[in-house]
């Protein structure tokens, strides 16, 4: 390679007459003591005397102290200043040099600049995705002083009870923790208009808590004082996306009246695109109407916020709100004497439920990416270093010439940096780009600030990252490739030069380096693809696929009394019945594997448990006749419910059979008795059937038993149909919304497949499978380069040796298991390290697996083999092309 | 001429040490030297002043400095004007020449009167 001119930075090296403070000190005395000497020198042939001349200088020279000082002062500006300027302009020498270097690499720059950039891009992808669950500003304010409280339930442990009004009034009167504090809580509301009939889910809050919140409208206003409590005003406040989806943004909602359950709503604001509360599906916000007064103690249905007063902490008020409950406790033995203490937690951890999840899951996802990143960077590591030692002897010149180590180190730092800066711009194009497709994929029901998208706060994390690369990729081999003998180097000869032996060395550990990164992702991944499988694989006792699920609520408005409800729903299921390619549909609540259960006790009548808590604490569904069939639940003995089982008639219940088991052993349950609800007041039921054991809380949950009641005894306004269907249910669907809307077109219709239901059960291993896959692969693929690169490097350079040894009689198969088993010896030791690793990380990720142990000798040795197939492959390639080395022609060459 | 007379009106100091300069480089004794004998003496500048308007306008890269051997092999550290120096002392020079033409046209028809 042509050697680049040496040119300025070497001539301005030997600029800087003085360094440092104290050499400015000494070049001005030395200036001022020759000057008096001189003059002394001249007063001296006037005729003075040496004494009085050197006095005579001084005092002819005025204040020398102070022109001492100020002098000095100067100089030591003027040098700084000098050396700024010098930086400044090495710097820019260094980046045009660098442009002008990649310029006469653009191979080389290209592949390093696009394996940082995918690098960098998966980095910001993960981070921004973390970003607004995990770090982004919450919306409100100061939001650390935000705290939400709950009460411990002795019996559970749960520490999130809520409170009654009442007591909500009780306690923020006594308490002195707080600035301001509300409630809330929430539920689904059926939204009709002229744009059609919707299930939204809405918060009914106290009216100050908008205040509390320290939330501005982006349009209209927020409630008033009187507009909360009994007999105020029904307003309604609606979130941006609600205003922009449902209502096109018009501004002209503001006023306009909106049906919730068939009451009469009026807008009166709309919140700004960030705001969210209490999580991102609620929509809508009415003032809360219920009245305190007279209302039951322990009749606990909302939840409290507080706005800590200043330098109160959390723990002081929860300390605080002990001694309330305490002392409330003696008044009401029978609403805060039942629980066991207070939890005060940070609005941010209170309002995530799935906070510990996602906090795992993002751990594995960002350590997998910072992998990804560090093999990218090892693998450019790698490539520098080859390429470094070919640049040996345009080092030695430059040295030669006079440039310092220091020097040079930091012109092949700034190529580096270069390419970083480079490949972080496109990485941030290319994380546009990715969030974009991966945003709208995440769940909307979890609680986060914003959209998924690159902000500041991802930039500056992704300039952080870019900024580091370098460091890992770029100064190594700089260094390496000037730590060189400068003498050596010029003497070797005007070639390019080979590769030194450390050189090839240090690639040789990257590559190992590589292995091992690569090793503990890919079984990462394998064990999450693993866990995946597993819960596909689970039994969930009723069949998912062939099943269609319509949830519907009847509003009291339309339909008042229980018998009107229950004609509705026996209506819906003729008509979904009647619908050719329906085999058969029934009615349940709630609808397994919907994030919803509502547990109840029970017990014998004959074995009652001495306390309270000691009831078993089991499922509670409420189901209509052809519910277990056309979920295809096993009706193991006994019946299902009938239309027989009138509202007025011997109060039946379905057992299931983990429950028959663990009550009854080995006897048959029907025919008997059993208690359930409420131990200290608890209904009789009679036992009819036996059906099978499902899934109900999760896919990854202990199976729970299951006690179920018909709901034409226990009716619910909110029901879910299930239809089995012979084909596709999907397909299905515009023909259920056409059937059941002809009953009643206001009615809001949630139609999905019960596919998609079990897919949300199982998001967290289906994507985390994804993005593990796509940063496995790629992993694997820069090791194979890796390997690849030097192998065949290896190959080129023993060209020589290769060829004699064939002319000495080695035959090809010969050669070609010595290049071999040469990538086999580097992968086998990364292997190994990495085995160890990849347990270690396995540990970590436990708590995210189901199914398989993080020592699952499938997915390791899985990896394990895969690995060495990619390695094997890797370096067949060079080793055919060496066995091809035609003896003769390579001698002749020397 | 009295001491206070022979001292240098503020602000001729710099263009008086860079006519100096223009001659060729030298050091600060030779600059003081140099400035007394071409005002046949009139003119002194104190050593102090001289010393800190060299610095000032070392900084201000107006004069370079470099380390050289003085006329009898001391080591001296001699100034020279640069090119902004140069631009700096034919500005002021002007300035002071239509100045001093400003005030001599009004002294001058008084010093004919008298006449």
């Amino acid at each position: 390679m042509s050697v680049d001119q040496p040119e300025k930075p070497v001539r301005r090296s030997f600029r800087l007459p003085f360094r440092g403070g104290s050499d400015a000190r000494r070049a001005v005395d030395e200036e001022l003591d020759l000057h008096l000497a001189l003059c002394v020198e001249e007063l001296v042939a006037e005729g003075w005397n040496p004494e009085e001349a050197r006095t005579e200088a001084r005092r002819r020279f005025g204040d020398l102290a102070e022109t001492r000082r100020y002098c000095t002062d100067l100089s030591r500006q003027r040098e700084r200043g000098a050396r700024r300027a010098m930086r400044l302009e090495e710097l820019r020498q260094d980046l045009r040099y660098a442009w002008r270097t990649l310029g006469k690499n653009r191979g080389f720059a290209a592949v390093v600049i696009v394996t940082l950039a995918l690098g960098i891009a998966a980095n910001t992808t993960i981070f921004s995705l973390m970003n607004p669950y995990l770090f982004r500003a919450l919306p409100y304010g100061n939001a650390d002083e935000l705290v939400q409280v709950g009460q411990v339930d002795p019996v559970e442990g749960w520490d999130g009870v809520r409170f009654s009004l009442p007591m909500f009034h009780d306690w923020v009167e006594r308490t002195r923790s707080f600035d301001d504090a509300g409630f809330y809580r929430y539920s689904t509301r059926n939204v009709t208009g002229p744009e059609g009939p919707e299930r939204i889910l809405a918060s009914a809050l106290s009216a100050n808590m908008f205040e509390v919140l320290d939330a501005e409208p982006a349009l209209g206003r927020t409630f008033l004082d009187e507009e909360g409590g009994p007999g105020g005003e029904d307003v309604l406040v609606m979130s941006h996306g609600l205003w922009q989806r449902r209502y096109a943004g018009d501004p002209g909602v503001l006023g306009r009246t909106v049906m919730l359950d068939g009451v009469a709503f009026i807008v009166v604001g709309v919140m700004k695109r960030d705001f969210n509360f209490p999580f991102g599906e609620v929509k809508m916000w009415i003032p809360e109407r219920a009245d305190p007064a007279g209302m039951d103690r322990d009749y606990l249905s909302w939840i409290m916020v507080g706005r800590l007063a200043d330098g109160t902490s959390g723990e002081r008020a929860r300390q605080e709100l002990l001694a309330i409950q305490r002392e409330l406790s003696e008044v009401y033995p029978n609403a805060e004497g039942r629980f066991a203490g207070v939890s005060v937690k940070p609005i941010r951890a209170a309002l995530n439920f799935a906070w510990d999840v996602m906090r795992v899951s993002f751990l594995v996802l960002l350590g997998a990416v910072s992998f990804v990143l560090l093999i990218a960077c090892v693998n450019v590591a790698s490539l520098t270093l080859a390429r470094a030692s070919t640049r040996t002897r345009e080092v030695a010149v430059r040295a030669a010439i006079g440039a310092s180590r220091g020097r040079i180190v930091r012109q092949m730092f700034t190529e580096s940096l270069l390419m970083a800066a480079l490949g972080g711009s496109l990485g941030v194009a290319l994380a546009f780009g990715a969030t974009r497709l991966v945003g709208p994929a995440v769940p909307e029901g979890l609680f986060r600030v914003g959209d998924v998208d690159v902000d500041g706060t991802v930039l500056l994390f992704t300039v952080v990252v870019t900024l580091l690369t370098p460091i890992v990729f770029g100064l190594a081999p700089a260094l390496a490739a000037t730590r060189s003998d400068l003498a050596a180097t010029l003497k070797e000869g005007s070639h390019g030069g080979g590769e030194s032996r450390t050189s090839l060395r240090g690639r040789r550990g990257l590559v190992v380096l590589e292995v091992v990164m690569a090793m503990v992702l890919i079984s990462g991944t394998g064990l999450m693809v693993r866990s995946f499988m597993e819960v596909q694989r689970v039994d969930l006792g009723f069949h998912s696929e062939r099943l269609l699920t319509v949830e519907v609520t009847v509003p009291e408005s339309d339909y008042p009394s229980v018998e009107e409800q229950a004609a509705y729903f026996e209506r819906a299921v003729r008509e979904a019945s009647a619908l050719p390619g329906v085999e058969g549909v029934g009615t349940v609540y709630p609808l397994p594997l919907n994030h919803e259960n509502m547990p109840t006790r029970v017990a014998l009548p004959a074995k009652q448990p001495a306390t309270p808590e000691e009831w078993p604490s089991v499922l509670y569904g409420r189901v209509g006749p052809g519910y277990f069939e056309s979920m295809g639940i096993p009706v193991v003995s006994g019946r299902g419910f009938e239309t027989a089982d009138a509202p007025e008639g011997e109060r039946v219940v379905v057992v299931s059979r983990s429950l028959a088991e663990a009550q009854w052993q080995q006897e048959s349950p029907l025919g008997k008795t059993v208690l359930y609800g409420d131990p200290r007041d608890p209904r009789e039921a009679v036992v009819v059937g036996v059906v099978g054991d499902i899934q109900h809380d999760g896919v990854s949950t202990n199976l729970r038993p299951h006690l179920y009641r018909s709901l034409s005894q226990a009716p619910v306004r909110r029901r879910f149909l299930t239809i089995h269907t012979a084909g596709d249910p999907a397909a299905l669907a515009p023909q259920v919304r056409e059937a059941l809307t002809r009953i009643d077109p206001n009615l809001p219709l949630d139609i999905r497949p019960m596919g998609e239901v079990v897919m949300e059960n199982t998001f967290q291993w289906s994507i985390g499978s994804a993005f593990l896959g796509v940063f496995g692969l790629v992993a694997l693929l820069l090791a194979a380069l890796g390997i690849y690169g030097v192998i065949s490097y290896s190959v080129a350079r023993r060209q020589r040796e290769i060829g004699l040894r064939m002319a000495l009689g080695a035959s090809g198969p010969q050669i070609r298991g010595v290049i071999v088993g040469e990538g086999l010896k580097l992968t086998g030791l990364g292997l190994g390290i990495g085995l160890v690793l990849a347990v270690a990380v396995g540990q970590v990720m436990a708590s995210l697996l189901f199914g398989v142990s993080p020592l699952d000798p499938v997915t390791l040795g899985g990896a394990l083999a895969v690995f060495l197939l990619v390695s094997l492959l890797s370096s067949l390639v060079p080793a055919l092309r060496a066995a091809r080395v035609d003896p003769l022609g390579v001698l002749k060459a020397e | 001429m009295n001491e206070r007379q022979r001292a240098l009106l503020p602000g001729t100091v710099d263009l008086v040490i860079l006519r100096t300069l223009s001659e060729g480089p030298a050091h600060g004794f030779a600059i003081s030297r140099r400035i007394r004998t071409r005002s046949q003496g009139v003119l002194e500048l104190q050593d102090a002043a001289l010393y800190q308007a060299l610095h000032r306008m070392e900084k201000k890269g107006w004069i370079s400095a470099e380390w050289g051997q003085s006329e009898n092999n001391r080591r001296a550290k001699f100034y020279d004007l640069t090119a902004v120096g140069t631009k700096r002392l034919t500005a002021e020079a002007r300035s002071w020449r239509e100045y001093a033409a400003a005030i001599f046209s009004i002294l001058e028809p008084a010093a004919a009167e008298r006449e």
